[in-house]
């Protein structure tokens, strides 16, 4: 648990060492400039984050956890990866909103394949970035050719998600 | 992107925080109404273990995606696409589309830009999901920090080809609509508007 030095902190921790290295050798001050938003994405979404992991504990408490598990449990199958894309398109807003309400999920014992479905339909069917953004920006023929090439796109990557979980096994529990 | 010094506090404790914080309160109220005090404990400390297991995360992962914003020009990611189409094309869509930071505000005018300088709509399409499925930013942001590297990397084993095929399919469909600036349902007056926002 929560240990310095894991795999997952290493590698994000190479990856800024590499990033350092190549704005140190850029010209101007891109070093800062990459530090200094860094260091404002931090400040500006650490609360927030703060807040929303503290609403994702009490709300993965009351979620039932027997229908939880039923519905997009991994037994669920091809059923959790359904329910999950017809309920992606309906969250609002961004990952604020979507990424707590997945945690809770999660610890309330949804199925890997069944949330990777359902953050695949948020992204590629989100109504509300749709109305929103898409139709508004790009018209509406783009957004059909968009939403027409990508109608597959969920349950392929529910479909995916849970050959991984069958080859490799669930991924550890995060926290 | 213009953060002006004195309204950072206002935004880190904007209308989201409470909103989340009036959640957290609404919750933990149900979750002592329900199971009792000592579950709002058990919650409690849960948030906590997870809470210390993602800030060496989150630290490295908001770091490393300033450091990225900064060092790529905004001007050469416009280049990639806009003039090249074939697998190449959506190939690359989809990759700029993954190193796109932000949000809708960002990548929309980024699209509408591609589309008027004559970008393939299969790349178009394959840079919109890219960005939405895989930006960099949002993942390293909030998916690592919140649901923990094991699961992203699942989920991002899963979906990474996706972009590509979208954009392949993209390409087939035989909807003659998209061509820049030659169609009344093109890119409008709005997302000039909304472009000065990015």
């Amino acid at each position: 648990m929560g240990g310095i030095f894991e795999p997952g902190v290493m590698i994000i921790w190479g990856m800024v060492v590499v990033a350092l290295v190549i704005a140190m050798r850029q010209p101007g001050a891109r070093l800062r400039q990459g530090v200094m938003r860094g260091a404002d994405m931090f400040l500006v979404n650490g609360p927030k984050i703060g807040v929303a992991i503290l609403a994702a504990g009490f709300i993965s408490q009351i979620l039932p956890e027997d229908i939880v598990a039923a519905w997009l449990g991994e037994s669920a199958g091809w059923q959790g990866i359904l329910i999950g894309c017809a309920v992606g398109p309906f969250f609002p807003g961004g990952p604020l909103v979507i990424m707590p309400l997945v945690l809770a999920l999660l610890k309330a014992g949804a199925g890997v394949p069944a949330l990777i479905a359902l953050l695949t339909a948020a992204a590629t069917w989100g109504l509300h970035r749709i109305f929103m953004f898409e139709i508004p920006m790009m018209g509406g023929r783009f957004t059909a050719l968009r939403l027409v090439s990508s109608i597959a796109l969920p349950p392929l990557a529910g479909l995916l998600a849970a050959l991984l979980v069958q080859v490799l096994g669930a991924p550890a529990p995060g926290h | 992107m213009r953060r002006p010094k004195r309204s950072r506090a206002a935004e880190a404790f904007g209308p989201s925080f409470w909103v989340f914080a009036g959640f957290a309160g609404i919750a933990a109220w149900a979750v002592w109404e329900l199971k009792g005090i000592g579950a709002v404990g058990e919650a409690l400390s849960g948030d906590l273990d997870v809470l210390l297991f993602l800030l060496p995360r989150m630290i490295g992962g908001m770091l490393l995606a300033g450091l990225v914003q900064a060092i790529l020009p905004p001007d050469l990611v416009a280049k990639w696409v806009g003039e090249d189409s074939g697998l190449r094309g959506i190939f690359i869509g989809a990759v700029v589309g993954m190193l796109t930071p932000g949000g809708p505000m960002t990548s929309f005018p980024i699209v509408v830009a591609f589309y008027m300088s004559g970008a393939d709509r299969g790349a178009l399409v394959a840079y919109l999901t890219g960005w939405s499925l895989l930006g960099f930013h949002r993942t390293l942001v909030w998916e690592l920090p919140l649901l923990g590297s094991e699961f992203t990397l699942y989920r991002i084993a899963a979906v990474i080809a996706l972009p590509i095929l979208a954009g392949l399919i993209a390409r087939r469909i035989p909807l003659r609509a998209v061509g820049p600036g030659r169609e009344e349902d093109g890119p409008t007056a709005g997302s000039r508007r909304a472009g000065g926002e990015a």
